[in-house]
């Protein structure tokens, strides 16, 4: 039993001595053969309808998005040595005032330093105004991407019609050719004087043919509510990708196919990213996967989004925009005091709001360095945005924080005319801030105990002028 | 030869095993997503009704609804979470064990606040269920405003100065309602509200502007008293931006905190709207801050400001003065503001 066993042994050993190179040969082509998986891959990464949606406000635990994770994200492929292309697909603000151009340049600043290959154009990247659109065009070293639109104003906007991208990391280099149109739709009114859309399939067609035997791959971002860039895509069975779907808030199940070609959303707020990853093999590019990725904590602060942020943050203090914005005057002439001033009757229920999380309100936001943003203020002090509330904490100490006020409404009339019926509260008063954006754990009931205050009528007035 | 014949196999089988290898990469990034077998003793979730229609609902009411569910299965089912799109929270709202036969109820809370129209929200279940790990729940609701108005917000874009324009704004009242529009107003000067015309449930405003008489943007509301207790105002942001013979951007130069002996570069693009006016001269100040102009296109200039601070520390306040043939603007000033550290 033994000898057989030997020589199968020893055969086996001679076996090995004699193609000892070979074994290595077979070894090392195998590591390379596995390694070699990752560098023939890549993702396309897409993200956009930020609508000035820099940061998560911080306001609780499990907000989604941010460019300081996107970046993260993006990063982590690299890491990887995967190849990763970013691509921002516009609507970078919500609206035309000056918070929003600042949040633009930050935007622009962010994707610069991500190395994002285009900017694509929504329309509400026009509702900024030409005239900053366009110096965001030619000063900024980004492309800005737009198919089916002529621009007819003085302002000199600086775009591309399509991008032909070259990958040349691979053996065979790769050519990817990104379109992009923009919905009619979409435009409005005020903005037709300066820019005229045309129809998105008769400016698609010469540029596909124009492409075609080209690019490798053909996406298409299409600023474009569903239907119109499911239209587009049955129409260019060319197109091998549709980045699509405009407003989609929860963009998870935005994903479908027409005939073979995946199109999808990321949503809105910057909360996720689409993600499709391709592999290259044999000189020809083929879709592994389309993801919708959320941008939560799992993805850790970037250093330099932080950096970023925080000088934006400067910049909004910078250009005082608290004191800046415009205030609507009060009903009827009222005024807001300040909750001092209300605690001179009403001395119990100061003290009661003076232990509770309300009165740290403004604290909490400046602990955080957010206490410039008009965003953020609104809801961390009293009367922000009206004649007589909130401008700034130099001179208006004494609405910081959420005080009296900002439940029962401006007092000024009240303290003037004690006998005025004053104070009444209900739920709905809450929910301007405690909203599902904001405080999406929110339970009157269970929250009202936290701040509910003692009764408390003042030496010689009647019960029914306090709600309480 | 036969040396080479097996240099040759080994190259082919290398070429398999690492195709293989490349292959079950594949497989990896495409997420597999291949069931598991149930196995014999498995929970089963099962819901009494997936999708809930709330029907008609007002702007800014809240919503609940209990989904029902019972497990049939012989395994015990365990909800691991509950997941809601934006819009709408959901909890499970009984234990997170369910037993075999046992019943379990995800509560569903939606505030319709700034939603109007026809829409569906979604919420994810997900358990230990082998065959439907991931549950799909739907609600469904039309919301509709007792008041509304249309735009939410005016943009009057771009204007020259001494121009007018206008813009329709209609506010509805939902038919039947009772509901009456009390006044429209503005605090705005240069804004005129004129009734144009008056239906039932309807009425439409011509939303003047005229006179603007600084340059730059605008913005303000346009407020809507009605006597609906759910939205007894309404304000109507408006925005523009009034220009002139010549714009330019950015209206004023920051070049926030830098250190001293760097030297710092900004840009401004001057577009001559009216195709008669030209650039006269440009001064700059403070002495240490220099300029150079260069043509962007036929109406646009490119000015870039640098700043060679060499030593000096401190805060700038600076100005660049451009001079014009314009009567309507002879001279534009941008102010420039940068605090030098070392």
């Amino acid at each position: 039993m033994l000898r057989p066993y030997f020589f199968k042994k020893l055969k086996c050993y001679l076996f090995m001595k004699r193609y000892y190179n070979a074994i290595l040969l077979l070894v090392f082509i195998s590591l390379i053969a596995k390694t070699g998986s990752s560098s023939d891959r890549f993702v396309l990464i897409f993200f956009g309808e930020e609508q000035g949606a820099l940061a998560p406000c911080g306001c609780f635990e499990g907000q989604l998005g941010g460019i300081s994770r996107r970046d993260t994200l993006l990063k982590s492929y690299k890491t990887q040595g995967i190849p990763a292309i970013a691509v921002s697909t516009g609507d970078l603000i919500k609206s035309p005032e000056r918070q929003e151009e600042i949040k633009m340049e930050y935007l622009f600043a962010a994707m610069k330093e991500m190395g994002c290959i285009f900017h694509n154009l929504g329309e509400k990247d026009f509702e900024i105004g030409l005239p900053s659109l366009s110096f965001a065009s030619q000063t900024n070293t980004i492309d800005f991407l737009c198919g089916n639109i002529e621009i007819i104003s003085p302002f000199p906007l600086k775009y591309k019609k399509y991008l032909l991208k070259e990958l040349p990391e691979f053996s065979i280099p790769l050519k990817i050719a990104f379109l992009s149109i923009i919905s009619e739709s979409l435009i409005k009114e005020h903005l037709l004087d300066f820019i005229r859309v045309y129809d998105p399939v008769q400016s698609l067609t010469p540029v596909i043919n124009q492409i075609k035997g080209k690019a490798d791959l053909i996406v298409l971002i299409s600023h474009a509510p569903m239907e119109e860039s499911v239209e587009i895509a049955e129409t260019f069975p060319e197109i091998g990708l549709v980045i699509t779907g405009h407003g989609i808030e929860d963009p998870v199940e935005s994903l479908m196919y027409v005939n073979n070609t995946p199109l999808l959303s990321h949503g809105t707020g910057g909360k996720y990213v689409a993600v499709a990853d391709y592999v290259v093999k044999s000189g020809t590019i083929r879709n592994t996967s389309v993801d919708i990725v959320p941008l939560d904590d799992k993805y850790a602060a970037s250093e330099k989004m932080q950096a970023l942020l925080k000088q934006y943050q400067q910049t909004l203090k910078a250009e005082d925009l608290l004191s800046n914005l415009p205030k609507i005057p009060l009903e009827d002439g009222n005024f807001y005091i300040g909750s001092l001033a209300c605690g001179t009757c009403h001395k119990k229920i100061h003290a009661h709001w003076s232990n509770t999380s309300h009165q740290k309100a403004y604290t909490t936001l400046s602990d955080g360095g957010q206490q410039y943003d008009p965003e953020c203020i609104s809801c961390h002090t009293v009367g922000f945005g009206y004649v007589s509330g909130f401008a700034n904490y130099e001179t208006n100490r004494n609405l910081a924080h959420v005080g009296c006020e900002s439940c029962h409404g401006a007092g000024g009339k009240h303290i003037k005319n004690i006998t005025e019926s004053y104070g009444k509260v209900n739920e709905n008063g809450c929910l301007e801030c405690h909203n599902l954006d904001h405080s999406p754990k929110f339970q009157y009931p269970k929250y009202w105990e936290r701040i509910k205050h003692p009764k408390e009528i003042p030496e010689g007035m009647p019960e029914n002028t306090h709600g309480g | 030869m036969r040396k080479m014949a097996m240099y040759g196999f080994v190259l082919l089988l290398a070429l398999v095993v690492g195709n293989a290898i490349d292959g079950i990469a594949d497989d990896k990034i495409q997420g597999g997503g291949k069931l598991k077998n149930a196995e014999s003793i498995a929970p089963a979730i099962q819901f009494d009704a997936y999708t809930h229609d709330f029907g008609r609902i007002y702007s800014g009411e809240k919503v609940i609804h209990k989904f029902k569910f019972k497990n049939h299965g012989d395994g015990e089912l365990i909800i691991d979470k509950v997941k809601s799109a934006c819009g709408c929270t959901a909890a499970l709202s009984t234990k997170k064990n369910i037993k075999k036969n046992e019943e379990g109820e995800i509560e569903v809370k939606f505030n319709s606040g700034k939603y109007v129209g026809k829409i569906a929200k979604s919420i994810f279940v997900h358990s230990n269920d082998p065959v439907n790990p991931k549950v799909k729940l739907v609600i469904e609701m039309n919301i509709i405003e007792e008041v509304s108005v249309t735009p939410k917000r005016i943009n009057f874009g771009v204007i020259r100065m001494g121009s007018s324009c206008s813009a329709n704004l209609e506010i509805k009242t939902l038919p039947g309602s009772k509901i009456k529009i009390l006044k429209v107003e503005t605090n705005f000067p240069y804004i005129k509200l004129k009734e144009k015309d008056k239906g039932e449930d309807a009425l439409n405003y011509e939303v003047a502007l005229r006179g603007v008489e600084e340059f730059g943007k605008f913005n303000g509301f346009i407020f809507v008293h009605t006597n609906s207790e759910k939205k007894p105002k309404i304000d109507v942001p408006f925005n523009g931006e009034v220009i002139g013979d010549i714009t330019y951007y950015p209206n004023k130069l920051s070049f926030g905190t830098v250190r001293k002996n760097r030297e710092v570069k900004k840009t401004v693009i001057v577009t001559l709207v009216e195709k008669s006016i030209e650039i006269e001269k440009i001064e700059i100040e403070p002495a240490f801050m220099t300029y150079n102009i260069s043509p962007l296109n036929d109406d646009s200039r490119v000015i870039s400001v640098h700043m060679n601070q060499g030593d000096f520390t401190g805060t700038v306040n600076g100005s660049l003065l451009i001079y014009s043939n314009s009567s309507l603007q002879p001279e534009i000033c941008i102010p420039i503001s940068a605090t030098i550290n070392d």
